[in-house]
């Protein structure tokens, strides 16, 4: 009976797993085709000119390894930019480094802020009209689909004096419209209002329940959100191209560099060895803290 | 006596609510600035834009009517392609996305839900491809995407052509060179970038799943296929419908990152309405083109404005309820 059982059992559940099967076929798929080119990216960027041109598949290098490429790659991330007073100078990697740093954090921490700040006030002051009113106006700018909007905003920036500077930019991005709004809501939501209470009985502040008690419960999800906001910003390289011209950061010069045909480092070896620089960081940052990246962010729906 | 507790306890409560409203209002009042300027604003700038031209000479905008719009309408209608080939192209980004990468990625998130490995439990084989797969999904969203694109570029120009060639024995040459495969090339490219968020939204719902329901469900022998339709789809369905609704704009948003891969320069057959409306403005060295590119963003969302809202319309209300569900699916796995 037992043994009848058992093997009743053993079969059907191997003919119900097809679809795990399925999913790991898929998932093997995916790993070959996302990990061919990187690997091909690290080989070909440690080879030299010539060897690339009679190896330029996935054989390791023949004609010694070309370190050489990574220092031409980092010579090769500079950025022209037009200076106000007439002519042109070239923006190198220290000054690439120092605008994409204050670019991403900048906008990193004002985005968040106000995001936060203001899912606070939603969540935690929620029976005032407005704050369903601020909610509402979240949901409803998600949904409608706004498409054409940049040229407006670009001719707005220049008519605010808030064109080609960070401090105009932070202005423009110190938003609480969008995703982050509504992963802070959640946060905020589930957090009682009781611990609350007690610091107002004792004679605490709205500021300070909010700032000594509220956004300290929420840390984690402000630190990954923040973490994944400023990995957004330092990818970014449309926003810096639009909007701060000549304060280029280093993704932007990625793309030069990867436009550029005609430099000395128009060759692919160097090409390469230029995009594992500007990806080695942001893959350390994520090897460190993939646990809690890929964690527990949830967003629910969007009912208004 | 007692009057003047109350008066005094009245008196308290107001002043307590008018330090709450002073605190609410004064952290408000820069987020609403904030968004009168640069959400209502920038849109209202926008309508305006639409009906101006820009003036070479002076530099400055004056009223043209709704001749941007007509300019829009007689390229959409003319003989020239492109936008047709815009409009096919978007769709099929847009089909791509709600065909294959959304279910895919509902297969991937289903499968690190169940196999991810739980804390202090010994490492099984299921557990290694699923905190691999894990990272790899994510991984193409936070590696600069024209980092990875400058990767994908030389890898399908030089490496791959040559491994298709050996492989099929035919003749391919670049890959993004070639009219042909470009699109495919592109295009599967987005597929492959579009997982690592869509996972994090799916895993995140799915751990909010009642964890009693899917043991009792797995005690009762129910198959992944039964699990994943009956209990985890319809817990789901509320980030499965934010993103299907979300990415209507992106139909006509979408650059699909033909910017990446060739800058200004695409090829009319892979371009996306999101890329021409990109270019468009970029390539303005004055404010020239603002007009007319206010004009097309302007009929894009009053066209997608509508498809959105019924497609929200009606995905909840023909989608499956999770209450409703939750009957269901314990008459259905008990049997």
């Amino acid at each position: 009976m037992v043994n009848s059982n058992g093997k009743m059992r053993l079969k059907r559940t191997n003919n119900r797993n097809w679809l795990m099967i399925l999913i790991v076929a898929l998932i093997l798929i995916y790993v070959l085709v996302i990990i061919s080119p990187f690997y091909w990216s690290i080989i070909t960027s440690l080879k030299t000119r010539n060897d690339f041109r009679r190896n330029f598949n996935f054989g390791f290098p023949k004609m010694g390894i070309a370190i050489s490429n990574y220092y031409e790659a980092l010579k090769a991330l500079r950025v022209q930019i037009n200076l106000p007073a007439g002519g042109s100078r070239y923006v190198y990697f220290p000054e690439l480094f120092l605008n994409s740093v204050i670019y991403a954090f900048g906008c990193m921490f004002v985005q968040n802020l106000v995001a936060c700040i203001v899912a606070y006030l939603c969540s935690k002051y929620g029976q005032r009209k407005f704050s369903k009113l601020i909610y509402s106006i979240v949901i409803v700018t998600m949904i409608l689909p706004i498409a054409g909007s940049l040229a407006s905003e670009i001719n707005m920036a220049k008519t605010f004096g808030l064109y080609d500077s960070f401090f105009g930019i932070f202005v423009m991005r110190a938003n609480f419209l969008g995703m982050n709004f509504l992963i802070y809501y959640a946060a905020f939501k589930v957090i009682p209002w009781d611990f609350a209470e007690a610091a107002f009985i004792d004679g605490a502040s709205d500021l300070k329940v909010m700032t000594r008690i509220m956004f300290p419960l929420i840390r984690p999800t402000f630190l990954i959100a923040c973490l994944l906001s400023f990995i957004g910003y330092w990818n970014d390289y449309y926003i810096p191209m639009i909007y701060l011209p000549s304060k280029p950061t280093i993704a932007y010069a990625l793309y030069c560099l990867q436009i550029d045909s005609g430099s000395a480092v128009s060759s692919v070896p160097a090409k390469m060895a230029g995009s594992i620089i500007v990806f080695l960081p942001v893959f350390i940052i994520f090897l460190i803290f993939n646990k809690k990246l890929i964690g527990n962010l949830t967003v629910g729906g969007l009912k208004g | 006596m007692n009057e003047t507790s109350v008066s005094t306890r009245k008196s308290r409560l107001k002043n307590r609510k008018l330090k709450e409203s002073i605190f609410y209002w004064s952290l408000l009042a820069w987020p609403l600035l904030q968004f009168c300027i640069f959400y209502i604003g920038v849109n209202f700038n926008s309508i305006l834009l639409s009906v101006k031209k820009y003036d070479y000479v002076t530099g400055e905008f004056s009223f043209y009517g709704l001749n941007n719009f007509k300019t829009f309408f007689m390229q959409l209608f003319s003989e020239n392609k492109s936008m047709w080939f815009c409009f096919k192209n978007s769709l099929i980004v847009y089909l791509i996305g709600v065909f294959v990468t959304t279910p895919v990625s509902i297969l991937f998130s289903y499968y690190i839900f169940k196999n991810g490995k739980k804390k202090n439990a010994r490492w099984t084989p299921a557990n290694v491809v699923a905190e691999t797969a894990k990272i790899l999904l994510f991984l193409p969203t936070i590696i600069p995407s024209i980092a990875l694109v400058m990767m994908f570029k030389y890898f399908g120009e030089n490496s791959l052509p040559e491994l298709l060639n050996k492989w099929f024995g035919t003749c391919f040459s670049g890959l993004l060179s070639n009219d042909r495969t470009a699109l495919f090339y592109v295009f599967g490219f987005c597929v492959l970038t579009g997982f690592g968020v869509n996972m994090i939204l799916y895993t995140g719902a799915m751990s909010g799943i009642d964890k009693s329901l899917i043991e009792s469900a797995e005690i009762d022998g129910v198959t992944p296929f039964r699990e994943l339709r009956k209990i985890i789809f319809p817990n789901i369905y509320p980030t499965f419908v934010m993103q299907m609704v979300l990415s209507i704009a992106g139909f006509f948003t979408s650059q699909a990152f033909l910017y990446s891969f060739y800058g200004s320069g695409a090829p009319d057959r892979v371009r996306t309405f999101g890329y021409y409306l990109f270019v468009t403005i970029i390539d303005s060295a004055t404010m020239a083109e603002y007009p007319y590119a206010s004009a097309v963003g302007l009929m894009f969302t009053i066209l997608a404005t509508p498809v959105t809202l019924a497609t929200k319309y009606l995905l909840e209300r023909f989608g499956p309820s999770p209450d409703r569900d939750g009957r269901i699916r314990k008459v259905e796995t008990n049997g």
